[in-house]
């Protein structure tokens, strides 16, 4: 297993799309915290009426601030996910390792493992340049700017919910093994998965006159309610779970071409 | 001698069609394995099955005497269909992914199989900008990382030119020789492979019709003599009076196949000529695997 670990860790900090992908997100929360932040120092600088109102209604702390950027990074990081299992198949390189006796089930989890340390590098990158970023900009001019609070409570069901996305994104990217297919549904399924819930939603109230709401048994929605937080943990390791158990079985079953 | 390989009726189904049925099949340790079959015939379906790729519908398969397979599979290198690379990567880079993959603690055997296969002066050039043939080198070198007892090479002479196909065959020859490393090639390249193989199987239609060794092809493939001469019913007398054999067949009015004397057409022309028949020409005809081969399939379609 730690061989074929090291293996998926050596291609895939030397794929383009790794860098790409680093570049994207390094540069989208540089530009994203830049605006903000001068939106601060602006409402400083020319204190009125509607600078206060930013300044105590709109300005975030940093550690309320960065976890927005986690979901941004879900969407980049699934497409290396979906874009890196794929490419084992594209170039055959998975007919190396399946002919060398390993388990198939090793070779799944080390991509999905991969793609997660892919992403925690994502996600440090992504909070060096912010954290950077407001160091220089705002530093000690906003009194309990930089104040934990809850940082890790959000970071944590963030990730979690990044952590359900990759598990459907290499569950789409081994099952069907092409590049277009499985980015599609993966794009798909990020995109309309809150409009599909809002229709769903729709179909329960006006047809079947039920008053149930399908959010909360969604990936993107399952930390709506804050007060429900252990159900959303739950739903999410549902999704992950049978996503990877579903993935690890089709993928021992499909003979490798 | 010690069985690398065997398979007991191993057989794979698709929906509506029998890829491999019922084939057994032994390598025995220090074979060079001849796998022979049309495109199609099974040849690629049983390989895949032989290293994991693919699961048997029934039968069984032991490598190295064993039946645990996962393990037994890391002493196989394999090329399967083509080669294959991480193309964005250099041969040193893949060459690394193969040498981490099987967990080698030395890493020098990285640069001394790159200068076994030619590929040592190729530096930082990308894989994809490889020719097909110096992929094939590349392919052969991975397959021999970390000392694998047994090859498995589908095709591996694809895209090499003349030179490159004696150079491979010579190094196959000299591995086999000196590390007694047991080689299962199959290839479409008939002529080649009666030059380096010491067994051979026959695959037609996902049935093994045929497993015999390079002494015994050379037995089927016996050679004759065409004899081209004036009158053949009075040549034919001939034969069997002066020289008491009766192993020939006439072809035509003007024409003998004689499967005697092959090592001395001396003899039966000077029989001949004795006797007042007419030598226009005599010839030596011989059968090779290819013409072998496709009488045991019993047609011309390609190989």
């Amino acid at each position: 297993m730690l061989n074929v670990l090291k293996i998926d860790f050596y291609k895939a900090f030397r794929t383009v799309s790794f860098w790409v992908i680093s570049f994207l997100n390094v540069f989208s929360v540089f530009f994203a915290s830049f605006t903000q932040f001068s939106v601060y120092l602006t409402a400083l600088d020319n204190p009125s009426e509607f600078s206060d109102y930013i300044l105590s209604n709109l300005a975030k702390p940093f550690f309320e601030f960065f976890p927005q950027f986690i979901p941004q990074c879900t969407f980049l990081i699934g497409i290396f996910a979906v874009m890196f299992a794929v490419s084992e198949f594209s170039y055959g390189t998975i007919k190396n390792i399946a002919s060398k006796g390993y388990r198939r089930e090793f070779i799944y989890v080390s991509k999905f493992i991969t793609a997660l340390v892919v992403a925690i590098v994502n996600i440090l990158l992504s909070f060096a340049t912010s954290f950077i970023t407001a160091k220089v900009m705002i530093n000690d001019r906003m009194p309990g700017f930089f104040d934990i609070n809850n940082f890790w409570e959000t970071v944590g069901k963030n990730s979690l919910q990044l952590l359900a996305y990759l598990s459907i994104a290499i569950f789409l990217a081994m099952s069907f093994r092409s590049l277009g297919s499985s980015l599609a549904i993966f794009l798909a399924f990020v995109f309309l998965e809150s409009s599909a819930a809002a229709l769903i939603n729709q179909f329960l109230k006006d047809v079947l006159k039920l008053e149930f709401n399908v959010d909360p048994y969604t990936i993107f929605g399952a930390f709506f309610d804050p007060s429900q937080a252990t159900r959303g943990v739950i739903v999410l390791l549902i999704y992950i779970a049978i996503a990877t158990v579903v993935g690890i079985y089709t993928f021992k079953q499909r003979d490798i071409n | 001698m010690e069985n690398v390989l065997q398979t007991v009726d191993i057989t794979k189904k698709f929906a509506k069609k029998t890829a491999v049925s019922s084939v057994n099949m032994t390598i025995k340790k220090g074979d060079i394995y001849g796998f022979i079959g049309r495109n199609g015939a099974g040849k690629t379906t049983l390989i895949k099955m032989l290293v994991g790729l693919s699961r048997p519908t029934s039968g069984s398969i032991e490598l190295f005497g064993s039946k645990r397979l996962d393990k037994a599979r890391h002493k196989i290198g394999t090329v399967i269909e083509a080669p294959a690379f991480v193309p964005n990567l250099s041969a040193r880079q893949n060459m690394l992914i193969q040498w981490k993959l099987l967990g080698s603690k030395d890493k020098s055997i990285i640069d001394e199989t790159l200068k076994l296969v030619g590929l040592s002066d190729v530096g930082r050039k990308k894989v994809k900008k490889f020719s097909l043939g110096m992929k094939q080198r590349l392919g052969i070198a991975m397959t021999l990382m970390g000392d694998p007892e047994f090859l498995i090479l589908d095709e591996p002479t694809n895209g090499l030119d003349p030179e490159g196909i004696i150079e491979v065959r010579n190094m196959l020859k000299r591995i086999n020789q000196e590390r007694g490393l047991t080689i299962l090639i199959s290839s479409h390249i008939l002529g080649e492979l009666s030059k380096l193989a010491t067994r051979y199987g026959i695959i037609n239609d996902g049935v093994l019709i045929d497993e015999f060794t390079g002494d015994e092809l050379e037995t089927r493939c016996q050679s004759s003599l065409i004899v081209k001469v004036n009158d053949a019913n009075r040549a034919a007398e001939v034969l069997r009076s002066a020289l008491d054999t009766d192993k020939f067949s006439v072809v035509n009015e003007n024409t003998l196949e004689v499967y005697d004397f092959i090592d001395t057409p001396g003899v039966v022309t000077s029989a001949l000529a004795k006797n007042d028949v007419v030598v226009d020409l005599i010839s030596k005809k011989s059968v090779d695997l290819e013409e072998y081969f496709m009488k045991v399939i019993g047609g011309d379609k390609n190989a």
